[in-house]
């Protein structure tokens, strides 16, 4: 038997396997699936709000110069030090840098741009690899800096945040999530069962750099 | 025009829009769906061996991939995205089970496919896959029931495109093994 002959072997031996699953069960099984994600993004941004009423730090970056967010740029003391990809970074006159979401961000852009201005870390995007295996839940607090915050709110406004390198210890690094629920209404694919809000930064300061997630997606399983 | 008509208006337009584009994408999904669901659920079945859990796990799947179509429809092979996820699932269905069950040492098996003729599959063909180490039957899965080549196979699982066809030959050497010709059946018989 010639090598295809197995193959055909193999696909004609499962020819008779059907999925019967109608496609409605499937769709509407995926709509809950998206309206739990998209509650525990809620969740998660509430999560940067209590870390503020905790007492958490807040970073205003230069503070008299705030970063509008959606697409309006950095203030005018601010060094643009790259604008692309959806987002814009800018070093401002302090030192510290700001991160800007202006449309869908090109995380790996970004990530590289970031450690360019010299900030140890990562860009990731909420839910972007649904095969992610590290879900919010899997990020131990005592991992974060300070270790008695859940996280520190780094955020002039939802689209935007201002840090600087003396934010994390030496050998660690910010984890910088973007959740968009706008994705799904951009270009030429109109919003599926999604509220146009602005798209957010959160920002984790880790101890360890080695220990910043690659990926993050909803704990809703 | 009253004031704040043109606002009314612009809304209503962004409504249609966002309607017509959730018929478009559903339309889109849809013919998606029908087109990969048996070869999805052939591949996971390959690879996991057990009927029941390989339609939950393609069901689960196909839900993951409508929920996030936008991202799922722009990956080069987007039914090769199902089986991965399915995949994936299935492991950390076994992981799951393997903490709840941690007393019973028999964990991580898998049933014996069902052997009656009323599940479509072919028993001894079955049989003869579950000998196959998992990888080499992952690439059997995407190579034969999603018809990938052998790049697109190394990326989906992540090795070298080498690696791909070397398991693919040792895979094919192996069932070579258990395949006996017989005239009655195009040739092809697997041996029980």
């Amino acid at each position: 038997m010639k090598d295809n002959d197995i193959l055909d072997a193999v696909r004609d031996g499962l020819d008779g396997v059907h999925l019967d699953r109608p496609l409605e069960t499937v769709i509407a099984a995926g709509r809950s699936r998206r309206r739990r994600t998209m509650a525990v993004r809620t969740s998660i941004a509430s999560l940067a709000v209590a870390a503020l009423g905790a007492g958490a730090l807040v970073f205003n970056g230069i503070g008299e110069q705030p970063v509008s967010g959606g697409g309006g740029g950095p203030g005018p003391q601010a060094h643009v030090q790259f604008r692309n990809a959806g987002f814009t970074l800018a070093r401002n006159a302090d030192g510290s840098i700001t991160f800007t979401i202006n449309d869908v961000v090109d995380t790996a852009a970004a990530t590289a741009a970031l450690n360019n201005a010299g900030i140890t870390g990562r860009v990731v995007e909420l839910d972007a690899d649904p095969n992610c295996p590290t879900t919010s839940g899997d990020i131990d607090p005592t991992d974060t800096y300070p270790d008695d915050h859940n996280g520190r709110a780094f955020g002039n406004g939802p689209s935007t945040a201002t840090f600087r390198s003396s934010d994390y210890p030496a050998g660690g690094g910010l984890f910088l999530v973007v959740i968009d629920i706008r994705h799904e209404g951009r270009g030429d694919r109109p919003a599926v069962d999604v509220d146009p809000d602005p798209p957010t930064v959160f920002v984790l300061a880790f101890d360890d750099a080695s220990k910043i997630p690659t990926c993050i997606n909803p704990d809703i399983d | 025009m009253r004031p704040g008509s043109c606002a009314r208006a612009g809304k209503w337009i962004g409504a249609l829009a966002r309607e017509q584009g959730v018929r478009q994408d559903q339309a889109e999904f849809a013919r998606f769906y029908q087109l990969q669901r048996d070869a999805c659920l052939r591949a996971v079945l390959a690879v996991a061996g057990d009927r029941h859990a390989a339609e939950e796990l393609v069901a689960d799947a196909f839900a993951k991939a409508w929920a996030s179509w936008r991202k799922v429809s722009r990956h080069p092979a987007p039914a090769a995205w199902v089986v991965r996820t399915a995949l994936n699932t299935r492991v950390s269905w076994w992981r799951r089970s393997r903490r709840e069950v941690a007393l019973d040492s028999h964990d991580a098996t898998v049933p014996e496919p069902e052997m009656t003729p009323e599940t479509g599959m072919d028993a001894g063909l079955m049989a003869a896959l579950r000998r196959l180490p998992e990888r080499q039957r992952e690439v059997i899965a995407l190579r034969v029931f999603l018809d990938l080549d052998t790049d697109t196979t190394a990326r989906v699982l992540g090795i070298a495109p080498g690696t791909v066809t070397a398991h693919l030959a040792r895979a094919i050497a192996t069932l070579r093994g258990q395949f006996v010709p017989t005239p009655q059946r195009d040739q092809r018989e697997v041996r029980q």
